[in-house]
């Protein structure tokens, strides 16, 4: 719960993270709310992506607890966790290359049949361009539309809750900005997303709520407009407000 | 002329045969990543069922249906029990083809146990043999040609059209992704071996159908072709499969009429050889191997 006693969409509780024997994510709290945006910032290696895979069940967590929307499901497999309100959208190899737009959006609506009709007509109103493209393989589409694709199929299982890595990277501004517009659409729809993003400047403008994460631990946690008065810590390791960094 | 016709008739019979077997091979591979060097005995299995089911008193029919769920539960069984830690673990290419073998030895052996090492043979009814357009099929070649065709339809049918065969094309494009779309990897990688295994053991049926008697190495003899039509194609994709198979089935029927029987696998080697020379991911794979019709 929250302080207002609204439901939190996730909660991680002191998750430890790694591959084998080595640690990435160590015991990091992370606190989401339903229709808000939950950004994770953080330089190059700091475990952003590792902690994203945990969230998303990819990566089970060495020791910790995650709740969605306050149900224990700490080691649940990501497909248990998409048939339970979350989607993911991973950085890389975002959408099935080999199938058509249409494909990519009917696998979303596997999880949610008889539905999928209704659901598919509210993704190509958010996303026009998936609608012109429909019967196009995946493979031949622009990154931009890559993405809008990439985000379409996480909004056919119908999540309440939304993660998505990176989204803006390799992006143009432009097609970049249409992504940030669409995670505002998407939030104002009264999902909640987190996000793991490189766009500092964005993230910091749109976002409710920022953790910075720093060698797997999170350094700095609240408003966007706290960390951006923060000088020292947003010089340090984001490079300063105004640029971007590598991710 | 007359012989040539002759030959590529026979060649397309043979290449319904190795795609049936090829498609099987290949999605198991694309959704698991497992060359499964045990697939010949798949083929050997549905045709030992199909024998069993005629001792008993059985049509051919009913011995094609045995058969083939004989081979769909052995399929499911070696990935369940044996093949299933390996991928989990991640094992390399070279500790599956090991344990793949090994399970095929193992197969052989129990199979020669049982039944004896001397030839056997599926009683099929009087062969007619008629001309089709420049063809001359017998009424055998005809059922397999027929069925077969019907069952790659059926395999076309199920990958394009059910949520099924979505799911297995997106999981041998992106196992996590589909995860993450709601896709039941587990399970629907297991569904998958079974339905291949019924498929390679009704390709067995009708190979053996289409041979005057077969042995223990039926299948295993035939895993160089069906290997072959599967790499030429690009692993992992029904269309090459089948299109490796024609090109196999008629090049190596009709290099066998005219050379000699024995330069058959000979020639299918080199066709494969000449290909990825030119193809190296074979003739439809553009990147990685995801399963496409």
């Amino acid at each position: 719960m929250t302080e207002t006693g609204v439901e939190l969409a996730m909660h991680a509780r002191s998750l430890v993270l790694g591959y084998g024997d080595s640690r990435i994510i160590h015991e990091v709290t992370l606190r989401a709310e339903p229709a808000s945006i939950t950004a994770i910032l953080g330089p190059n290696g700091s475990g952003k992506s590792t902690l994203m895979k945990g969230l998303c069940g990819l990566l089970p967590p060495v020791s910790g607890r995650l709740e969605l929307f306050g149900k224990d499901v700490t080691g649940w497999e990501t497909s248990k966790l998409v048939r339970n309100s979350l989607g993911y959208v991973p950085q890389v190899k975002n959408v099935f290359s080999s199938l058509t737009v249409r494909e990519n959006l009917d696998l979303g609506a596997a999880t949610c049949r008889p539905l999928c009709h209704e659901r598919m007509e509210r993704v190509f109103e958010l996303f026009p361009d998936l609608h012109v493209a429909q019967k196009k393989t995946a493979r031949v589409l622009s990154g931009g539309q890559r993405n809008m694709l990439a985000l379409g199929r996480a909004l056919m299982t119908e999540p309440r809750l939304l993660l998505v890595d990176e989204p803006t990277a390799g992006l143009s501004p432009k097609y970049a900005e249409a992504v940030w517009d669409h995670l505002i659409r998407i939030r104002e729809s009264g999902l909640g997303v987190i996000v793991v993003e490189q766009n500092v400047e964005a993230a910091l403008e749109n976002a409710d709520a920022v953790y910075l994460l720093v060698s797997g631990s999170v350094a700095f946690e609240g408003s966007g407009s706290d960390l951006a008065s923060d000088v020292n810590l947003a010089n340090s390791f984001l490079g300063g407000v105004d640029r971007k960094t590598n991710g | 002329m007359s012989t040539l016709t002759d030959a590529i008739g026979y060649g397309l019979v043979s290449a319904i045969l190795i795609a049936l077997s090829a498609s099987a091979f290949s999605l198991q591979y694309s959704v698991s990543g497992v060359p499964n060097f045990a697939h010949g005995d798949l083929l050997t299995i549905g045709a030992y069922g199909a024998l069993v089911a005629q001792r008993m008193g059985l049509n051919l029919a009913a011995g094609a249906a045995i058969g083939g769920i004989s081979g769909g539960i052995f399929g499911w069984l070696m990935y369940r029990v044996v093949l299933r830690t390996f991928v989990r673990r991640g094992a390399r290419l070279v500790f599956t083809v090991a344990v793949t073998a090994g399970i095929a030895l193992i197969l052989e052996n129990s199979i020669g146990l049982i039944f004896g090492n001397s030839n056997v043979n599926l009683v099929v009814a009087n062969q007619v043999a008629r001309h089709i357009g420049p063809f001359l099929w017998t009424n055998t070649q005809l059922v397999i040609l027929i069925g077969g065709a019907v069952l790659l339809g059926a395999l076309y049918f199920i990958l394009l059209r059910t949520d099924f065969g979505r799911a297995i094309r997106a999981i041998s494009d992106n196992p996590d992704l589909a995860r993450a779309s709601g896709v039941r990897v587990e399970r629907t990688v297991q569904m998958t071996w079974l339905m291949c295994g019924a498929l390679a053991a009704l390709a067995g049926v009708a190979l053996a159908m289409s041979e005057p008697n077969f042995g223990i190495y039926l299948g295993s003899d035939f895993l160089l072709v069906t290997f072959a039509a599967a790499i030429i194609g690009g692993i992992g994709k029904v269309n090459g499969a089948v299109i490796g198979a024609l090109i196999i089935g008629v090049v190596t029927e009709v290099s066998g009429s005219y050379l000699s029987a024995g330069f058959k696998q000979v020639c299918a080697i080199t066709i494969l050889v000449i290909v990825l020379l030119v193809r190296p991911n074979g003739l439809l794979n553009i990147q990685r191997a995801g399963a496409e019709a």
